[in-house]
């Protein structure tokens, strides 16, 4: 019986070898055809480029990672790869050192650690692969371009909206993410600078590590509603732990006396807003940031310039824009 | 015969010791915090372990039988998501529950199948699932996650008789369900007999497979229930926050009394174990101890909690092995 089966499932990975053997020669061929035709025209070279996102069931590096193929179309003479360092740095530098030693023109980087990446991309980009970081600090890297949204400037776009509705006196709790993260730690900066010291009536009553995960937000939620008879605001380093949050106070019937704030501005915390919900976010906004990024590879891959650092602005979402987001999250899919 | 009665009552504190262990907690922590012993953080605190002890009961029943189940986090995941999926789509939540069960026991069948037929390492095939099922949710949704589930939410956020959460509803039958199969039925004590003793088990005539498998698909069915109720508590199907829940059952499993070599441990010790841990972080979050602070004490208690138990295990059963000693020594005289 043991062996039979055996015998097929065999059978079956040899004829599933034979066809995706099939399939992989084809597109070799392929390729081999288009690189042929390239060389034909050889005015106009297509750059290989890579884009190394954090990890691809992350809805902002899905995000990110559609516009930039976006982005890529207004530029034909680019074509991109991904590889997913599924949220593990080890992975992140093997296929770093892979795409260097394939030849790639251009390597678009989603750092997952930029302070501990900051010297391997330099000593890349000095070895002739040009590296942008993306989405991130550089890490204190020397020649790597980089395109950013500044973590403390969304913290403060955040907290001054928070700043006016918080009333006198005000009781909050905060939430914040993985403990060393750094937009979590600049986030936390923002709100400090622009929320805390505008305004030393605030109390702040408890403040936790929820790991930007929206259960944990809804669990130290339902604890805290036991432990203050008061809550006045939720302040979020992320949308998600801020919607447990309101989850727990919904339920709780809590939710209607207090105010919530997160940062991210996906389609969650836009949905949210819409339903009154949630009452303020900071979007980083990828299609800007995709679009910025090749803006970039063009010049440097021009020759016009070795690398470029840019910092993109982020952008509140309330009440007001929050119909102009929804219909932004409809066209990029995440809203259906 | 006085000795014989010590025993008993000693053993019987052994029986219990994860109980008492639980009932020493609940006496401290409402001495520490007045907001403790109220009857909605009470309900609180059984609605936080709910979904976590309910996918213990599957790992627990997994490691009574000699084996182990690492993809049970992500196909919660999984099954949550698919199941919100579906009911989006046509509204029907009988079907989308049914669905995400189907599910569910799929791919505890494949488990089983890699694992009882092939017999290979359960660690490496549900660690492969793990991935496998994180995958293919997510080459589905493309990273985003499912919003507006309506109705849905029912399974996590709803009430029976407008006090007891539906969650804890679950968690109640689940545990109900558990302790009769592992008690009451054949195939339990079957379990028992394989994660004791897989040898003796097949000489006894046990068919070590079948049995095995059928583990897997209750392992399968339980996770994905679990993950429905999941998906409905957030309000949104979220496939990335059923990852990592497998090493929260494994420890709710394990302070719970269940011997991680198999043969030993019972549906209400792992009810009580997931309570313990779950009264720990309501305690330290209502007396606002600091995040860093909490995880050093977490992993101290949870030490101390195995330990306490793994002490009067190997006792008792030191005193078995004398007392059959004595026996001995008694019937060759």
């Amino acid at each position: 019986m043991k062996k039979k089966l055996l015998g097929v499932i065999v059978v079956l990975t040899m004829v599933g070898t034979l066809l995706m053997g099939c399939g992989g020669s084809e597109d070799t061929s392929e390729t081999g055809s288009a690189d042929a035709a390239g060389s034909e025209n050889s005015t106009d070279e297509t750059y290989k480029i890579a884009f190394l996102p954090t990890d691809m069931s992350a809805t902002f590096a899905a995000w990110l990672a559609q516009e930039l193929e976006n982005a890529i179309e207004a530029y034909p003479n680019m074509e991109m790869t991904i590889l997913d360092s599924k949220n593990t740095l080890s992975t992140q530098l093997e296929n770093l050192e892979n795409c260097v030693t394939q030849g790639y023109d251009y390597i678009i980087l989603h750092p997952l650690e930029p302070d501990a990446e900051a010297d391997i991309v330099d000593r890349y980009i000095q070895e002739g692969t040009p590296i942008l970081m993306v989405n991130q600090s550089d890490g204190g890297s020397e020649y790597a371009s980089n395109v950013d949204c500044d973590p403390i400037e969304q913290g403060r776009i955040v907290a001054e909206v928070a700043a006016g509705k918080i009333p006198q006196d005000g009781k909050v709790v905060i939430l914040l993410g993985p403990s060393g993260n750094s937009h979590s730690i600049g986030r936390r900066e923002g709100f400090e600078q622009y929320l805390f010291e505008a305004r030393p009536d605030i109390e702040v009553l408890d403040e936790q590590i929820g790991d930007w995960e929206k259960s944990k937000g809804m669990n130290f939620m339902e604890d805290w509603m036991q432990a203050y008879d008061q809550i006045d605001a939720v302040i979020s380093m992320n949308d998600a732990m801020a919607l447990g949050a309101l989850e727990a106070a919904k339920d709780a019937g809590r939710d209607e006396a207090l105010t919530a704030y997160g940062i991210d501005g996906l389609a969650d915390a836009v949905l949210s807003i819409e339903e009154g919900g949630l009452t303020a976010t900071c979007v980083q906004n990828a299609k800007v940031m995709a679009e910025t990024t090749f803006e970039i590879i063009d010049k440097v891959l021009k020759g016009e310039t070795e690398f470029e650092k840019t910092l993109i602005d982020g952008e509140l979402i309330d009440e007001n824009n929050v119909e102009e987001w929804i219909q932004i999250h409809k066209d990029n899919g995440q809203i259906k | 015969m006085k000795r014989t009665m010590k025993n008993h009552s000693k053993s019987y504190i052994d029986k219990y010791s994860t109980l008492l262990i639980l009932l020493a907690m609940i006496i401290v922590c409402s001495l520490l915090s007045p907001n403790f012993m109220t009857s909605k953080n009470l309900m609180n605190i059984l609605k936080q372990v709910s979904i976590v002890t309910i996918l213990s009961f599957a790992q627990g029943m997994i490691i009574i039988s000699g084996e182990i189940d690492l993809s049970i986090g992500s196909l919660a995941g999984m099954a949550g998501t698919y199941s919100c999926i579906l009911y989006v789509a046509t509204g029907n939540l009988t079907l989308a529950f049914l669905f995400g069960i189907l599910l569910g026991g799929v791919i505890g069948l494949v488990n089983g199948f890699f694992v009882a037929v092939f017999e290979l390492p359960s660690f490496i095939v549900t660690l492969a699932m793990q991935t496998i099922t994180f995958g293919a949710i997510c080459l589905y949704t493309g990273g985003n996650n499912i919003y507006k589930i309506g109705d849905y939410n029912v399974l996590g956020q709803g009430t029976v008789f407008g006090v007891i959460p539906v969650t804890v509803v679950f968690m109640v039958l689940m545990c109900v369900i558990t302790h009769f199969l592992l008690k009451y039925t054949k195939f339990g004590r079957y379990i028992y007999a394989i994660g004791g003793n897989k040898e003796a088990a097949n000489a006894a005539g046990i068919q070590v497979r079948k049995i095995k498998w059928i583990t897997f698909v209750i392992s399968g069915v339980f996770a994905s229930i679990a993950g429905m109720i999941l998906m409905g508590r957030l309000n949104a199907g979220i496939p990335s926050e059923g990852t990592g829940y497998e090493t929260d059952a494994i420890m709710a499993t394990v302070v719970g009394g269940t011997s991680f070599s198999g043969g030993a441990g019972s549906a209400v010790g792992t009810l009580i174990g997931s309570i313990i841990i779950g009264v720990l972080n309501n305690i330290m979050n209502l007396m606002g101890v600091e995040s860093y602070t909490q995880k050093i004490i977490k992993g101290f208690l949870i030490i101390f909690a195995v330990l306490l138990d793994y002490k009067s295990k190997s006792k008792k059963s030191n005193v078995k092995i004398m007392v059959a000693a004595a026996d001995e020594n008694q019937s060759s005289k």
